[in-house]
Formats: C-alpha cells, sequence, structure tokens
C-alpha cells in the first residue's frame, strides 16, 4: 500500500508491520493530509503489535503534517493493544526539533533518533 | 500607519545588519500553485547557505521557518491579490526576517488575541489545546507560529496596523539562530 505525489512517498510495508516516509511533503492545509492520515489508521489497524513509522528519509514536513500526525497520535490513545516506534533523524531539523510533539499526545509512541 | 498594535518581542530590525533581500510575492501565484511555497524557501535557504558554511543543516532549517512564514501569510491574506512583502536580514548567527499581508479586518480582533496567547501561555499546554481543536475547525490556528516560537525558540513580534485606506495589515517579525 503505497501513496505517491511528486515530491513523496509513503509506503505501508505489511510484512514487516513498517510504514516509510520518502521526500518532502509541505501540503496546503490538513484536509490534504486525509488520504495519508488514513493510510496511517488502517495500517495500525493492519499491524501486528507494534507499528514502524521511518521518517528519516522525509526531509521536510510542515506544520499541518506534523498536525496530522499528532492526530494519529490522539487517534493511537483509544488502540487497544497497538504501539508506535519512530525513527527520525536528528540532521534534518523539523524531526530534531518538532518530532517529540508527538509524545505529548499518547505514551505509546516511542521515538528515537539517530 | 494608523491604530498600532504591537503584540510580543520587539525585534531589532536595524544593527549590525550585514545583508539584506526583499521580494513581493502574489498571494495567488502560490495559494494556486502549491508547490511554489516550498521551492521559494529552498531557493531562500540555498542563498544565505553561503554566510552560514560552518553551521551544518542550516538550510533544512532556514527552509523550514521561511516555508512556515510564507505559509501562514498566503493563507490569512484577506486579498490574495495583494503582495506580500517579506524581508530577511542576515545578522552575524542570526536571520532577522519580516513578511507582511493584509488582514480581514473583521478577524482582525481574532488574530490578534490569538498572537498574544503565545506570549500569555505555557507553550506546550497552548500547543496541544490547538491540535485538538483544529481536530474540528481547521480554521486559523497559529500552529506555524507556535513551533517556531516554542521548538525553534524564535522571537516574534506582532505588528498591526491600517494604512490611509483604513486596510488592516499585520507584520509578524521573526528572529532565530541559524545552525
Amino acid at each position: 500500500m503505497t501513496l505517491k505525489g511528486d515530491n513523496y512517498s509513503v509506503e505501508f510495508i505489511k510484512p514487516s508491520n513498517k510504514i516509510v516516509f520518502r521526500g518532502v511533503l509541505r501540503l496546503q492545509g490538513k484536509e490534504h493530509y486525509q488520504e495519508i492520515y488514513d493510510l496511517l489508521i488502517k495500517s495500525i489497524a493492519l499491524a501486528e503489535s507494534v507499528l514502524s513509522i521511518d521518517m528519516s528519509k522525509l526531509e521536510f514536513l510542515n506544520s499541518s503534517g506534523i498536525s496530522s500526525l499528532c492526530l494519529f497520535a490522539i487517534y493511537l490513545r483509544d488502540v487497544p493493544g497497538k504501539r508506535v516506534i519512530i525513527t527520525g533523524s536528528n540532521s534534518i531539523s523539523w524531526q530534531a526539533k518538532s518530532l517529540n510533539n508527538l509524545l505529548k499526545f499518547t505514551d505509546k509512541i516511542q521515538l528515537t533518533l539517530v | 500607519m494608523k491604530n498600532p498594535i504591537h503584540i510580543g518581542d520587539n525585534i531589532d530590525t536595524e544593527q549590525d545588519i550585514e545583508n539584506i533581500f526583499k521580494v513581493s510575492l502574489l498571494p495567488l501565484d502560490i495559494f494556486d500553485f502549491w508547490e511554489r511555497c516550498g521551492q521559494f524557501s529552498d531557493f531562500i535557504a540555498d542563498y544565505f547557505t553561503y554566510n552560514f558554511t560552518d553551521r551544518p543543516g542550516c538550510k533544512n532549517l532556514i527552509s523550514t521557518v521561511i516555508n512556515e512564514l510564507v505559509e501562514n501569510s498566503v493563507k490569512y491574506s484577506k486579498n490574495k491579490s495583494q503582495p506580500i512583502e517579506l524581508v530577511i536580514r542576515k545578522r552575524a548567527h542570526r536571520l532577522v526576517i519580516t513578511i507582511t499581508n493584509s488582514v480581514p479586518r473583521h478577524q482582525k480582533e481574532k488574530f490578534s488575541s490569538i498572537c498574544r496567547e503565545l506570549f500569555e501561555r505555557d507553550l506546550d499546554e497552548l500547543y496541544v489545546e490547538r491540535v485538538q481543536a483544529a481536530s474540528l475547525d481547521s480554521k486559523y490556528s497559529g500552529l506555524g507560529l507556535i513551533l517556531l516560537k516554542k521548538d525553534y525558540n524564535a522571537q516574534l513580534g506582532f505588528n498591526f496596523f491600517e494604512n490611509d485606506q483604513d486596510l488592516s495589515y499585520v507584520t509578524i517579525s521573526l528572529d532565530i539562530e541559524v545552525g
């Protein structure tokens, strides 16, 4: 299951319970992230106990996109028996500075910055 | 300039400025071709990267900051055919950025109260509150500005004013360490 835009892709790899974000995501507003949000919801439903999300290849995500990830974190609160591990990069400023906002919404997310 | 209202930090845009970049953008040109916003932000980041060669990662940071400010101005300009004025000044290891756009008169009070909250509230609490509110109502939330202040430790100032034709504007001033 893969979503592709001109500058990005979001791929759910079911056998490894993993989502990989790549490229640049600067969509126009929260409603434009609906498709990606829906992919996250489907993926957590299909994943076994842990869903891994690799952000380390996502060069940019604007504040609308970060908000959509936060809404996914809020959704996670009510999903029993599932956890999410997010991997990001310390060398990409938005990841180093803003990814930890997700942790304010749920304790079901573990964040690793490398 | 009539009925000025200042909110937030006082940003010095004069002292020890080493170079200046000014540009006018039509909000409509970006609104209709949204990718221009990111492309423009990347161009500005490339332009200033030469001044910060000892600061790895500065290109990503500059592009992110410019992109958030321009997105904000484009979305909330009253008149999408009236130019946004963007000025970027370099001072030592910092950039001082001002961006001016028109504001719908009837929303000026709402905008200014949202701006005031950035200086009166705990920003982590405010962020959580605004994300939850934005899930119900996607109108102006100022989430990008909260992130710039909270996560990037930027100084932020807002100047609301009216011109001689009684049109309302806001200038957002931001002072940020790069690198």
